[in-house]
Protein backbone atom coordinates (compact mmCIF):
# COMPACT_ATOMS: atom_id res chain seq x y z
CA UNK A 1 0.00 0.00 0.00
CA UNK A 2 0.69 3.38 -0.02
CA UNK A 3 3.54 4.16 2.40
CA UNK A 4 3.59 7.95 2.17
CA UNK A 5 0.74 10.00 3.28
CA UNK A 6 1.38 13.20 4.44
CA UNK A 7 -0.84 14.80 6.88
CA UNK A 8 -0.82 17.92 8.65
CA UNK A 9 -1.92 18.86 11.96
CA UNK A 10 -1.64 21.97 13.78
CA UNK A 11 -0.53 21.71 17.02
CA UNK A 12 -0.51 23.93 20.53
CA UNK A 13 2.80 23.68 22.23
CA UNK A 14 2.94 24.42 25.25
CA UNK A 15 6.42 24.80 27.29
CA UNK A 16 8.13 21.23 27.39
CA UNK A 17 11.37 20.47 26.15
CA UNK A 18 10.85 17.53 23.69
CA UNK A 19 7.66 17.31 21.61
CA UNK A 20 5.96 14.16 20.57
CA UNK A 21 4.08 13.89 17.46
CA UNK A 22 2.30 10.51 16.66
CA UNK A 23 0.39 9.75 14.08
CA UNK A 24 -3.21 10.87 13.61
CA UNK A 25 -4.92 7.66 13.44
CA UNK A 26 -2.77 5.74 16.00
CA UNK A 27 -2.27 2.76 12.99
CA UNK A 28 0.88 4.20 11.95
CA UNK A 29 3.87 2.83 13.64
CA UNK A 30 5.80 6.14 12.95
CA UNK A 31 6.06 9.08 15.64
CA UNK A 32 8.29 11.90 15.29
CA UNK A 33 9.88 13.75 18.00
CA UNK A 34 12.29 17.13 17.43
CA UNK A 35 13.73 18.80 20.35
CA UNK A 36 12.84 22.06 21.37
CA UNK A 37 15.98 23.14 20.27
CA UNK A 38 15.13 22.06 16.88
CA UNK A 39 11.58 23.68 17.03
CA UNK A 40 13.36 27.54 17.79
CA UNK A 41 15.65 26.40 14.82
CA UNK A 42 12.87 26.20 12.74
CA UNK A 43 11.55 28.98 14.25
CA UNK A 44 14.25 31.25 13.19
CA UNK A 45 14.57 29.85 9.82
CA UNK A 46 11.22 30.36 9.14
CA UNK A 47 10.21 26.76 8.70
CA UNK A 48 12.71 24.54 7.79
CA UNK A 49 12.02 21.59 6.98
CA UNK A 50 8.50 20.62 7.11
CA UNK A 51 7.27 23.04 9.89
CA UNK A 52 6.28 26.61 9.12
CA UNK A 53 5.93 29.02 11.96
CA UNK A 54 3.03 30.66 10.74
CA UNK A 55 -0.08 29.35 12.20
CA UNK A 56 -2.50 27.15 10.03
CA UNK A 57 -0.01 27.65 6.96
CA UNK A 58 0.29 24.19 5.51
CA UNK A 59 4.01 23.47 4.82
CA UNK A 60 3.84 21.92 1.46
CA UNK A 61 6.71 23.33 0.16
CA UNK A 62 9.04 21.45 2.22
CA UNK A 63 9.28 18.11 3.16
CA UNK A 64 11.92 16.35 5.79
CA UNK A 65 14.61 14.96 4.44
CA UNK A 66 15.00 11.56 4.00
CA UNK A 67 17.13 10.08 7.09
CA UNK A 68 15.05 12.15 9.49
CA UNK A 69 11.96 9.99 9.48
CA UNK A 70 13.34 6.97 9.88
CA UNK A 71 14.01 8.67 13.54
CA UNK A 72 11.53 7.38 15.47
CA UNK A 73 13.17 8.21 18.90
CA UNK A 74 11.17 8.69 21.98
CA UNK A 75 12.90 11.16 23.75
CA UNK A 76 12.44 10.89 27.58
CA UNK A 77 12.16 14.63 28.88
CA UNK A 78 13.70 13.05 32.40
CA UNK A 79 16.64 11.82 30.63
CA UNK A 80 17.61 14.79 28.99
CA UNK A 81 20.78 16.81 30.43
CA UNK A 82 21.46 19.04 27.32
CA UNK A 83 22.65 22.62 28.76
CA UNK A 84 21.18 24.24 25.44
CA UNK A 85 17.25 24.80 26.57
CA UNK A 86 16.77 28.43 27.12
CA UNK A 87 14.94 29.14 30.63
CA UNK A 88 12.75 30.96 29.33
CA UNK A 89 10.35 30.47 26.58
CA UNK A 90 7.58 31.49 24.63
CA UNK A 91 4.07 29.98 25.74
CA UNK A 92 2.14 28.06 23.39
CA UNK A 93 4.09 28.27 20.12
CA UNK A 94 1.50 27.62 17.43
CA UNK A 95 2.95 25.96 14.36
CA UNK A 96 1.67 24.13 11.44
CA UNK A 97 3.80 20.58 11.46
CA UNK A 98 3.91 18.39 8.33
CA UNK A 99 3.76 14.78 9.25
CA UNK A 100 4.06 11.50 7.46
CA UNK A 101 2.97 8.20 8.21
CA UNK A 102 3.95 4.99 6.87
CA UNK A 103 2.52 1.22 8.28
CA UNK A 104 5.59 0.01 8.71
CA UNK A 105 8.93 0.83 7.24
CA UNK A 106 10.47 -2.65 7.10
CA UNK A 107 8.00 -4.17 5.09
CA UNK A 108 7.95 -0.77 2.96
CA UNK A 109 11.28 -0.90 1.84
CA UNK A 110 10.81 -4.43 0.66
CA UNK A 111 8.19 -3.83 -1.21
CA UNK A 112 9.33 -0.11 -2.69
CA UNK A 113 13.01 -0.73 -2.95
CA UNK A 114 14.30 2.62 -4.00
CA UNK A 115 11.13 4.42 -4.35
CA UNK A 116 9.58 7.24 -3.00
CA UNK A 117 11.24 9.21 -0.20
CA UNK A 118 10.73 7.09 2.80
CA UNK A 119 13.36 4.10 1.12
CA UNK A 120 13.98 2.66 5.00
CA UNK A 121 16.52 1.06 5.67
CA UNK A 122 16.41 -2.88 6.72
CA UNK A 123 15.85 -3.07 10.11
CA UNK A 124 17.47 -6.55 10.49
CA UNK A 125 20.61 -7.07 10.77
CA UNK A 126 20.02 -10.73 9.14
CA UNK A 127 18.39 -8.91 5.85
CA UNK A 128 21.57 -6.53 5.45
CA UNK A 129 24.07 -7.04 2.92
CA UNK A 130 27.54 -7.70 4.82
CA UNK A 131 30.56 -6.36 4.33
CA UNK A 132 32.95 -9.27 2.64
CA UNK A 133 35.89 -7.11 2.45
CA UNK A 134 38.86 -9.26 3.31
CA UNK A 135 40.90 -7.61 6.06
CA UNK A 136 43.18 -9.87 7.29
CA UNK A 137 44.30 -8.45 10.56
CA UNK A 138 47.90 -9.74 10.75
CA UNK A 139 49.78 -5.93 9.41
CA UNK A 140 46.94 -4.29 10.88
CA UNK A 141 46.02 -3.97 14.85
CA UNK A 142 42.78 -2.51 14.39
CA UNK A 143 41.37 -4.64 12.07
CA UNK A 144 42.75 -7.42 13.58
CA UNK A 145 40.29 -6.81 16.22
CA UNK A 146 37.34 -7.34 13.68
CA UNK A 147 35.58 -10.88 13.80
CA UNK A 148 32.70 -9.97 12.73
CA UNK A 149 31.69 -8.09 9.50
CA UNK A 150 29.22 -4.88 9.70
CA UNK A 151 26.72 -4.46 7.46
CA UNK A 152 27.01 -2.61 4.60
CA UNK A 153 23.84 -0.11 4.68
CA UNK A 154 21.42 0.40 1.48
CA UNK A 155 23.16 3.34 -0.56
CA UNK A 156 26.81 2.31 0.53
CA UNK A 157 28.97 -0.03 -1.55
CA UNK A 158 32.59 -1.32 0.04
CA UNK A 159 35.80 0.17 -1.82
CA UNK A 160 37.80 -2.28 -3.42
CA UNK A 161 41.03 -2.52 -1.57
CA UNK A 162 43.42 -1.81 -3.99
CA UNK A 163 42.25 1.84 -3.25
CA UNK A 164 42.42 2.00 0.40
CA UNK A 165 45.99 2.10 2.51
CA UNK A 166 46.12 -0.41 4.74
CA UNK A 167 49.22 -0.32 6.78
CA UNK A 168 49.29 -0.20 10.20
CA UNK A 169 48.58 2.69 11.70
CA UNK A 170 52.14 3.62 12.63
CA UNK A 171 53.03 3.49 9.39
CA UNK A 172 50.40 5.73 8.46
CA UNK A 173 51.41 8.14 11.01
CA UNK A 174 54.72 8.68 10.01
CA UNK A 175 53.53 8.90 6.39
CA UNK A 176 51.31 11.81 8.17
CA UNK A 177 54.12 13.36 10.36
CA UNK A 178 56.50 13.53 7.27
CA UNK A 179 54.82 15.06 4.25
CA UNK A 180 55.38 14.97 0.90
CA UNK A 181 56.76 18.65 -0.71
CA UNK A 182 53.64 19.98 -2.79
CA UNK A 183 53.48 19.89 -6.28
CA UNK A 184 51.51 20.93 -9.25
CA UNK A 185 48.66 18.79 -8.31
CA UNK A 186 45.61 20.82 -6.55
CA UNK A 187 44.44 17.36 -4.62
CA UNK A 188 45.64 18.42 -1.02
CA UNK A 189 44.06 18.08 2.00
CA UNK A 190 44.64 20.21 4.92
CA UNK A 191 44.20 20.32 8.76
CA UNK A 192 45.93 21.95 11.29
CA UNK A 193 46.13 21.20 14.50
CA UNK A 194 48.85 23.82 16.33
CA UNK A 195 50.93 21.61 18.43
CA UNK A 196 51.21 18.76 16.06
CA UNK A 197 49.59 15.51 14.94
CA UNK A 198 51.40 13.76 17.49
CA UNK A 199 49.37 15.84 20.23
CA UNK A 200 46.19 15.36 18.61
CA UNK A 201 43.80 13.54 20.60
CA UNK A 202 42.91 9.63 19.86
CA UNK A 203 39.97 9.88 18.43
CA UNK A 204 40.97 12.50 15.79
CA UNK A 205 43.76 10.87 15.23
CA UNK A 206 41.75 7.85 13.99
CA UNK A 207 40.00 10.30 11.94
CA UNK A 208 42.71 11.77 10.24
CA UNK A 209 43.93 8.32 9.26
CA UNK A 210 40.76 7.42 7.74
CA UNK A 211 40.96 10.36 5.54
CA UNK A 212 44.39 9.19 4.78
CA UNK A 213 43.92 5.38 4.16
CA UNK A 214 40.38 6.24 2.10
CA UNK A 215 42.37 8.80 0.01
CA UNK A 216 45.75 8.80 -0.88
CA UNK A 217 45.67 6.30 -3.14
CA UNK A 218 43.40 8.38 -4.92
CA UNK A 219 46.43 11.00 -5.44
CA UNK A 220 45.30 13.04 -2.51
CA UNK A 221 47.74 14.36 -0.22
CA UNK A 222 46.77 14.75 3.42
CA UNK A 223 48.61 17.43 6.08
CA UNK A 224 48.09 18.52 8.86
CA UNK A 225 50.45 21.57 9.00
CA UNK A 226 51.05 23.13 12.61
CA UNK A 227 53.24 25.06 14.13
CA UNK A 228 55.52 23.03 16.13
CA UNK A 229 59.45 23.47 16.02
CA UNK A 230 61.27 21.62 13.80
CA UNK A 231 58.36 19.51 12.46
CA UNK A 232 58.08 18.68 8.94
CA UNK A 233 54.46 19.73 8.75
CA UNK A 234 55.39 23.39 10.00
CA UNK A 235 52.92 25.91 8.49
CA UNK A 236 56.29 27.52 7.74
CA UNK A 237 57.58 24.84 5.02
CA UNK A 238 54.08 25.42 3.20
CA UNK A 239 53.46 29.54 3.27
CA UNK A 240 55.51 32.50 4.11
CA UNK A 241 54.71 33.71 7.61
CA UNK A 242 56.60 37.12 7.51
CA UNK A 243 54.05 37.95 4.40
CA UNK A 244 51.40 40.67 5.76
CA UNK A 245 49.29 39.77 2.82
CA UNK A 246 48.95 36.14 3.64
CA UNK A 247 49.14 36.72 7.55
CA UNK A 248 47.55 39.17 10.19
CA UNK A 249 49.73 41.04 12.19
CA UNK A 250 49.53 39.25 15.62
CA UNK A 251 50.03 36.11 13.72
CA UNK A 252 53.44 37.71 12.22
CA UNK A 253 54.02 39.44 15.75
CA UNK A 254 53.04 36.39 17.23
CA UNK A 255 51.18 37.51 19.45
CA UNK B 1 45.59 29.38 7.82
CA UNK B 2 43.21 27.64 5.87
CA UNK B 3 42.21 30.78 3.48
CA UNK B 4 46.29 31.15 2.14
CA UNK B 5 46.95 27.03 2.39
CA UNK B 6 43.77 26.99 -0.23
CA UNK B 7 45.00 29.71 -2.10
CA UNK B 8 48.48 28.75 -2.65
CA UNK B 9 47.71 25.26 -2.99
CA UNK B 10 43.97 24.50 -3.34
CA UNK B 11 42.73 21.36 -2.30
CA UNK B 12 40.21 20.72 0.61
CA UNK B 13 40.35 22.09 3.80
CA UNK B 14 38.87 20.65 6.61
CA UNK B 15 39.09 20.15 10.53
CA UNK B 16 40.62 17.72 12.37
CA UNK B 17 37.20 16.31 14.00
CA UNK B 18 35.49 15.94 10.45
CA UNK B 19 34.99 12.05 9.64
CA UNK B 20 34.48 12.24 5.70
CA UNK B 21 32.04 9.28 4.72
CA UNK B 22 31.25 10.40 1.08
CA UNK B 23 32.63 10.50 -2.12
CA UNK B 24 35.27 13.45 -1.99
CA UNK B 25 37.13 12.45 -4.91
CA UNK B 26 34.17 12.25 -7.36
CA UNK B 27 32.75 15.63 -5.49
CA UNK B 28 35.96 16.81 -6.65
CA UNK B 29 36.14 15.19 -10.28
CA UNK B 30 32.79 16.45 -11.19
CA UNK B 31 33.26 20.14 -9.96
CA UNK B 32 36.26 21.94 -8.61
CA UNK B 33 38.71 18.76 -10.57
CA UNK B 34 36.62 19.16 -13.59
CA UNK B 35 37.33 21.72 -16.63
CA UNK B 36 34.15 21.31 -17.74
CA UNK B 37 32.20 22.25 -14.48
CA UNK B 38 30.79 25.29 -13.36
CA UNK B 39 31.48 24.82 -9.99
CA UNK B 40 34.47 26.43 -8.38
CA UNK B 41 34.20 25.92 -4.66
CA UNK B 42 32.98 23.43 -2.60
CA UNK B 43 31.54 24.01 0.90
CA UNK B 44 28.00 23.55 3.54
CA UNK B 45 26.53 25.93 3.49
CA UNK B 46 24.06 27.05 6.30
CA UNK B 47 20.01 28.34 6.12
CA UNK B 48 19.35 26.68 2.63
CA UNK B 49 19.44 27.87 -0.72
CA UNK B 50 18.54 31.33 0.52
CA UNK B 51 21.07 30.95 3.01
CA UNK B 52 24.80 32.95 2.44
CA UNK B 53 26.49 31.15 5.47
CA UNK B 54 29.36 28.90 4.29
CA UNK B 55 30.97 26.45 7.09
CA UNK B 56 34.81 27.19 7.88
CA UNK B 57 35.28 23.49 8.57
CA UNK B 58 35.19 22.45 5.49
CA UNK B 59 35.72 24.01 1.93
CA UNK B 60 37.21 23.46 -1.18
CA UNK B 61 38.45 25.14 -4.05
CA UNK B 62 41.20 25.74 -6.76
CA UNK B 63 44.54 27.74 -6.40
CA UNK B 64 44.04 31.36 -6.39
CA UNK B 65 40.61 31.47 -6.21
CA UNK B 66 38.83 34.73 -6.67
CA UNK B 67 36.40 34.12 -4.06
CA UNK B 68 38.90 32.64 -1.23
CA UNK B 69 41.50 35.80 -1.86
CA UNK B 70 38.84 38.52 -1.05
CA UNK B 71 38.21 36.56 2.07
CA UNK B 72 41.33 36.51 3.42
CA UNK B 73 42.03 40.16 2.14
CA UNK B 74 39.00 41.25 4.28
CA UNK B 75 39.95 38.50 6.94
CA UNK B 76 43.17 40.32 6.92
CA UNK B 77 41.50 43.77 7.24
CA UNK B 78 39.62 43.26 10.51
CA UNK B 79 42.39 41.28 12.17
CA UNK B 80 45.19 44.43 11.30
CA UNK B 81 42.12 47.14 12.46
CA UNK B 82 42.90 49.84 15.12
CA UNK B 83 46.36 48.92 15.35
CA UNK B 84 46.19 45.50 14.98
CA UNK B 85 44.24 42.82 17.21
CA UNK B 86 45.22 39.55 19.56
CA UNK B 87 42.09 38.03 19.31
CA UNK B 88 38.89 37.33 16.98
CA UNK B 89 36.74 39.43 20.44
CA UNK B 90 34.91 42.45 19.24
CA UNK B 91 35.56 41.25 15.43
CA UNK B 92 32.13 41.06 14.59
CA UNK B 93 31.84 45.01 15.69
CA UNK B 94 34.22 45.40 12.68
CA UNK B 95 32.58 48.01 10.62
CA UNK B 96 33.71 45.79 7.31
CA UNK B 97 31.28 43.47 8.61
CA UNK B 98 28.38 45.61 10.06
CA UNK B 99 26.00 44.72 7.28
CA UNK B 100 26.55 40.65 8.22
CA UNK B 101 24.05 39.23 11.15
CA UNK B 102 25.24 37.95 14.41
CA UNK B 103 25.18 33.68 14.17
CA UNK B 104 22.40 32.25 15.42
CA UNK B 105 22.77 28.55 16.59
CA UNK B 106 20.18 25.74 17.20
CA UNK B 107 18.47 27.25 19.87
CA UNK B 108 17.70 30.26 21.27
CA UNK B 109 20.66 32.13 22.86
CA UNK B 110 21.37 35.45 24.46
CA UNK B 111 22.72 38.44 22.79
CA UNK B 112 26.35 37.58 24.79
CA UNK B 113 26.36 33.77 23.19
CA UNK B 114 25.49 34.98 19.64
CA UNK B 115 29.14 37.37 19.76
CA UNK B 116 31.40 35.18 20.99
CA UNK B 117 29.45 32.54 18.62
CA UNK B 118 30.34 35.24 15.87
CA UNK B 119 33.74 36.30 17.12
CA UNK B 120 34.90 32.69 17.10
CA UNK B 121 33.42 32.18 13.59
CA UNK B 122 34.86 35.27 12.10
CA UNK B 123 35.82 32.94 8.91
CA UNK B 124 31.87 32.47 7.99
CA UNK B 125 31.18 36.01 8.58
CA UNK B 126 33.91 37.25 6.45
CA UNK B 127 33.21 34.47 3.36
CA UNK B 128 29.15 35.71 4.58
CA UNK B 129 30.23 39.68 3.88
CA UNK B 130 32.08 38.47 0.12
CA UNK B 131 29.25 36.58 -0.78
CA UNK B 132 27.03 39.52 -0.27
CA UNK B 133 29.53 41.90 -2.03
CA UNK B 134 29.52 43.86 -4.92
CA UNK B 135 33.17 45.63 -5.79
CA UNK B 136 33.47 47.19 -8.98
CA UNK B 137 36.73 48.45 -8.83
CA UNK B 138 38.03 45.24 -8.00
CA UNK B 139 35.06 43.67 -10.78
CA UNK B 140 33.78 41.28 -7.94
CA UNK B 141 30.01 40.16 -8.37
CA UNK B 142 29.71 37.79 -5.22
CA UNK B 143 26.01 37.12 -5.48
CA UNK B 144 26.66 36.11 -8.74
CA UNK B 145 30.12 34.11 -8.16
CA UNK B 146 28.19 32.13 -5.24
CA UNK B 147 24.81 31.31 -7.89
CA UNK B 148 27.66 30.17 -10.45
CA UNK B 149 30.64 28.74 -8.99
CA UNK B 150 29.75 27.48 -5.43
CA UNK B 151 28.70 24.14 -4.93
CA UNK B 152 26.84 24.70 -1.61
CA UNK B 153 25.67 21.30 0.57
CA UNK B 154 22.70 21.73 2.88
CA UNK B 155 24.96 21.27 6.29
CA UNK B 156 21.91 20.12 8.20
CA UNK B 157 21.05 17.27 5.94
CA UNK B 158 24.91 16.35 5.02
CA UNK B 159 27.33 17.34 7.64
CA UNK B 160 24.81 17.57 10.95
CA UNK B 161 22.79 14.91 10.54
CA UNK B 162 23.88 13.06 13.72
CA UNK B 163 23.10 16.25 15.49
CA UNK B 164 20.05 17.00 13.98
CA UNK B 165 18.59 13.06 14.61
CA UNK B 166 19.91 13.08 18.25
CA UNK B 167 18.27 16.85 18.44
CA UNK B 168 21.64 18.28 19.53
CA UNK B 169 21.98 16.07 22.70
CA UNK B 170 25.58 14.84 22.35
CA UNK B 171 25.03 12.33 25.47
CA UNK B 172 21.87 10.44 23.68
CA UNK B 173 24.27 9.88 20.39
CA UNK B 174 27.18 9.21 22.43
CA UNK B 175 25.30 6.22 24.80
CA UNK B 176 23.79 5.37 21.45
CA UNK B 177 27.08 4.97 20.21
CA UNK B 178 28.93 3.11 22.47
CA UNK B 179 26.42 -0.02 22.62
CA UNK B 180 27.66 -2.98 21.18
CA UNK B 181 25.59 -4.63 18.42
CA UNK B 182 23.07 -7.50 19.28
CA UNK B 183 25.42 -11.18 19.21
CA UNK B 184 24.44 -13.16 16.35
CA UNK B 185 20.35 -14.85 17.00
CA UNK B 186 19.83 -11.59 19.84
CA UNK B 187 17.04 -9.70 19.68
CA UNK B 188 17.81 -6.27 18.77
CA UNK B 189 16.81 -3.83 21.63
CA UNK B 190 15.08 -0.33 21.47
CA UNK B 191 18.19 1.73 21.85
CA UNK B 192 20.23 -0.58 19.38
CA UNK B 193 17.69 -0.23 16.65
CA UNK B 194 17.90 3.35 17.40
CA UNK B 195 21.79 3.36 17.03
CA UNK B 196 21.96 0.97 14.09
CA UNK B 197 19.62 4.07 12.28
CA UNK B 198 21.65 6.56 13.26
CA UNK B 199 24.70 4.52 11.88
CA UNK B 200 22.42 3.70 8.69
CA UNK B 201 21.43 7.06 8.34
CA UNK B 202 25.00 8.62 8.26
CA UNK B 203 26.64 6.21 6.42
CA UNK B 204 24.17 6.43 3.48
CA UNK B 205 23.18 10.50 3.75
CA UNK B 206 25.37 12.10 5.61
CA UNK B 207 28.44 13.74 3.68
CA UNK B 208 30.76 14.49 6.63
CA UNK B 209 29.85 13.61 10.33
CA UNK B 210 31.32 16.82 12.25
CA UNK B 211 31.17 16.23 16.06
CA UNK B 212 31.27 19.22 17.31
CA UNK B 213 33.84 20.75 19.18
CA UNK B 214 34.63 23.91 20.62
CA UNK B 215 32.71 27.31 20.80
CA UNK B 216 29.29 25.13 21.03
CA UNK B 217 30.34 23.04 23.13
CA UNK B 218 30.04 25.80 25.47
CA UNK B 219 25.83 26.96 24.21
CA UNK B 220 24.97 23.38 23.27
CA UNK B 221 26.52 21.78 26.25
CA UNK B 222 28.80 17.96 25.46
CA UNK B 223 28.77 17.25 22.20
CA UNK B 224 29.48 13.58 20.35
CA UNK B 225 32.50 14.42 20.05
CA UNK B 226 34.33 16.34 22.96
CA UNK B 227 32.23 13.10 24.87
CA UNK B 228 34.49 11.00 22.56
CA UNK B 229 37.69 12.55 23.42
CA UNK B 230 36.94 12.60 27.33
CA UNK B 231 36.18 8.97 27.03
CA UNK B 232 39.55 7.75 25.36
CA UNK B 233 38.73 4.71 23.03
CA UNK B 234 35.39 4.65 23.46
CA UNK B 235 34.97 5.65 19.84
CA UNK B 236 36.79 2.78 18.96
CA UNK B 237 35.51 -0.45 21.03
CA UNK B 238 34.67 -3.40 18.47
CA UNK B 239 31.73 -4.81 18.42
CA UNK B 240 30.23 -1.12 19.07
CA UNK B 241 28.15 1.20 16.69
CA UNK B 242 30.81 3.72 16.94
CA UNK B 243 33.30 1.36 15.40
CA UNK B 244 31.23 0.54 12.96
CA UNK B 245 30.55 3.86 11.74
CA UNK B 246 34.79 4.41 11.74
CA UNK B 247 34.59 1.17 10.13
CA UNK B 248 31.83 2.22 7.26
CA UNK B 249 34.03 5.66 6.71
CA UNK B 250 37.34 4.20 6.13
CA UNK B 251 36.26 0.91 4.26
CA UNK B 252 32.64 1.44 2.70
CA UNK B 253 31.95 4.65 0.02
CA UNK B 254 28.35 6.19 -0.71
CA UNK B 255 26.85 5.05 -3.93
CA UNK B 256 25.46 9.24 -4.57
CA UNK B 257 27.43 12.75 -4.24
CA UNK B 258 25.34 15.28 -2.38
CA UNK B 259 23.09 17.87 -4.50
CA UNK B 260 24.35 21.35 -4.81
CA UNK B 261 22.39 23.75 -3.43
CA UNK B 262 19.88 25.58 -6.32
CA UNK B 263 22.12 29.10 -5.55
CA UNK B 264 20.11 31.62 -7.61
CA UNK B 265 21.34 35.59 -7.38
CA UNK B 266 20.43 37.44 -4.42
CA UNK B 267 20.55 41.04 -3.66
CA UNK B 268 23.68 41.64 -2.88
CA UNK B 269 24.47 43.43 1.04
CA UNK B 270 27.14 45.96 0.55
CA UNK B 271 27.96 47.47 -2.81
CA UNK B 272 31.35 49.29 -2.13
CA UNK B 273 34.83 48.55 -2.16
CA UNK B 274 35.85 44.84 0.34
CA UNK B 275 37.86 46.93 2.40
CA UNK B 276 36.08 50.22 2.73
CA UNK B 277 33.06 50.44 4.84
CA UNK B 278 29.67 51.77 3.98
Amino acid sequence: MAFCIPSFELLQIKPCKFLRISSINNKSHFQFTMSLQRMMQMRFLGGYPGVNQAVGVPSNTRHFPRGQLNTTRLYNLHQYRGSGIPSTLPRNISFALETRRFSNSTSTSRKNPGQGPLTSVPTSRGNSLRSTQGVTGTHHRKMSAINQSYPVPNGCHVIPTHLLDLRPDAEIDESIRNPPPVTSSEKNIWFYWSTGYDTMHNCTKRTVRSWYRRFSKQGWTIRVVNRAARSPSNVENFLDTQDPTVFPRAFIDGT
Amino acid sequence: MRFPLLIKYGGFYADVGVMQIGDLDRLWNETIGCPDSRFDVVAYNRGGVNGRSLTNYFMGSGRKNPFFERCNKLFLAIWNENGGRTSTEGMHESPLLKEIPLMKHHCEISLEQQKELTGYHTHEQVMTAVMGLVDYESDWNGPRYIAEKVYGIEDFDYSDLINEMTGWNGEEAFKLLSLRLPAEGDVESEDQRLARELNQACLKRSFALKPAHGMIVKIAGETLGTLWRANDGSDDVPGTYSHWLRHGMTYWNQDEIPPALDFQVLAPTKVEHLLRKT
